[in-house]
């Protein structure tokens, strides 16, 4: 059993980053983050792993709270996270911007699709 | 037998009940603090607004309550870009711009806290909005409360005097084994010394979200085991699951700070509600008399309660000690200063609508501030000794809150009176610069 205070940070920024990873799917925050747009594929597979995340958390949170703290915690955490991930695109959104560029195959595949255009 | 500090109830006269404090150790009565202090007075306050005739201040936190509930699920639907707008919080647009985005990531990011919280607060209340039920049931509501609170074993007569008691170690070790080890976090024992007496243990439940109010109670003179709750049905499991959630009276002390957050959030949400209608209609009904009284309304639900609570905490420590002062309880005075104050506060949003958000932001910070203070000079409890000992850190919590609300306060009063000086100074120009 991990302890508290590993604990609680830990499924907080598991959170974080899931939201993080939806928001960064959409237009307006890839733009403020200073990345270029992801292509369907990404972003259906970006979601995907953010959903996977939500659901491992809450997974992890029954497991070591109870299913009643843990559902609470998680339910309370997951209003917590999504707005701190807001509050931070409004306020400095170049802090979210190496999970923008870490995202999937990014970086490599755009360029690609770009010159195939040309 | 370890015994916590507790209170004794009495009835006095017919109907009124009257509280106790005891010291455990000594056995000896207390003072009478003379305050209500948050139990006595925030929290009924919170679901009563201190309104007892007919139950009608339940029925108007009810109302509002299905009201706020309404807008949750109408705030949603009528958000049409909900998944667009998800993260979208635009700090650097224009004021009305902002208060809206604030508005809504309280509203939808905070939506699970918000809806839970109202329908808990409603299903606590059940009985009151929906007596159909009980009535069909039970003869009358004390019978549905002591039974749905395992009570029962409370309704005997008075009984004679000079009844021997039972051990209470005894009855609690048999209690303890009846949970499997877990102990009581209450002890009641009802009509003490009488023939009728009663003992009765509360089983702990801060360990779990449920409120489980499993009581075992026994006879006084012999131990005879008396009543036990039964076991909860799904349904009332799940009403007490709501209850839990609602009332948070467990030891999790992630959650109960998450809670305050989130708590805060709802706050922002109001605030911002409110803010945002007014600004919005300000140009073309700012004169009206509808616009006015909402302007009132909003100083006095936003920054007035707040002072309101403050002066509340003030008036705690200034008032002199004893339960009565010129001729006046002590406690209701504090309650009489709570309601002035806020009432004044609704007054100040009428007739200084300019001003009122400086003047109350201002007042916050020194009333916040001044309620830290005066708590460090008589009670002796500065930052220094609470943070030295553990069992006073909710107090320095509660000091360093207080001091963190006033700087805030304090903050917002000096930007706007800033921003108020700017647009004084603008406006004075303007007319100058169109003669010219």
């Amino acid at each position: 059993m991990i302890p508290a205070l590993l604990f609680y940070p830990a499924l907080g920024i598991l959170l974080f980053l899931a939201f993080a990873l939806l928001a960064l799917t959409q237009f307006p925050h890839r733009r403020a983050t200073g990345t270029v747009e992801l292509p369907p594929r990404q972003v259906a597979q970006a979601r995907l792993t953010a959903l996977l995340l939500l659901v491992l958390s809450l997974a992890w949170a029954i497991r070591h709270d109870g299913a009643g703290f843990g559902s609470l915690l998680w339910a309370a955490l997951i209003s917590l996270t999504a707005c701190a991930v807001a509050l931070i695109l409004g306020w400095r959104p170049g802090l979210l911007a190496p999970i923008a560029r870490l995202m999937p195959g990014l970086r490599r595949r755009l360029p690609e699709k770009k010159r195939a255009g040309e | 037998m370890t015994v916590k500090p507790c209170f004794t109830r009495t009835m006095e006269a017919k109907k009124k009940l009257v509280s106790r404090d005891i010291d455990p150790v000594t056995g000896r009565e207390l003072p009478d603090s003379g305050t209500l202090g948050a139990t006595g007075f925030i929290f009924p306050f919170h679901y009563t607004l201190d309104i007892e005739l007919m139950n009608f201040g339940e029925w108007l936190v009810g109302i509002a309550s299905m009201a706020m509930l309404a807008l949750c699920v109408t705030g949603v639907i009528i958000h049409r870009k909900i998944f667009v707008d998800f993260f979208t919080f635009r700090p650097r647009t224009n004021a009305r711009r902002m208060l809206l985005d604030l508005h809504n990531l309280s509203g939808v990011l905070g939506l699970p806290f918000h809806i839970v919280l109202t329908l808990s607060g409603l299903v606590i209340l059940g009985a009151t909005y929906f007596p159909a039920g009980v009535d069909a049931v039970y003869p009358g509501t004390r019978a549905y409360f002591y039974d749905s609170n395992g009570l029962s074993f409370l309704s005997v007569h008075h009984g004679k005097p000079g009844a021997t008691v039972v051990s209470l170690d005894e009855t609690a070790m048999r209690v303890r084994s009846l949970w499997g080890g877990v102990g009581p976090h209450l002890v009641l024992v009802a009509n003490p010394g009488m023939t009728t007496s009663r003992i009765a243990f509360f089983r702990r439940s801060e360990r779990q979200v449920v409120v489980d109010r499993d009581v075992v109670a026994f006879d006084g003179p012999t131990g005879d085991l008396l009543s036990r709750s039964p076991p909860l049905s799904p349904i009332m499991r799940t009403q007490r699951f709501l209850s839990g959630v609602h009332l948070v009276a467990f030891h999790h002390w992630v959650l109960r700070w998450l809670y305050f957050v989130l708590g805060l959030g709802s706050c922002v949400l109001i605030a911002t509600g409110f803010l945002f209608w007014l600004e919005s209609r300000r140009k073309q009904q700012g004169a009206d008399f509808g616009f006015r009284l909402v302007e009132g309304l909003t100083a006095g639900s936003v920054a007035g309660i707040i002072l309101a609570t403050l002066a509340f905490f003030v008036a705690n420590r200034l008032l002199p000690a004893g339960p009565r002062f010129l001729g006046q309880e002590r406690a209701a005075l504090e309650v009489w200063v709570f309601y002035l104050v806020w009432i004044a506060s609704f007054a100040h949003g009428w007739l200084q609508p300019r001003r009122v958000w400086i003047g109350q932001s201002a007042a916050i910070g020194l009333l916040a501030a001044l309620a830290a203070l005066l708590n460090w000079i008589t009670t002796g409890d500065h930052p220094l000794r609470t943070l030295s000992h553990r069992f006073l850190w909710p107090v320095g919590g509660m000091d360093a809150l207080l001091l963190a609300g006033a700087a805030l306060a304090l903050l917002t009063a000096t930007h706007l009176s800033r921003r108020a000086a700017r647009h004084e100074a603008v406006s004075a120009r303007q007319p100058v610069a169109e003669t010219a």
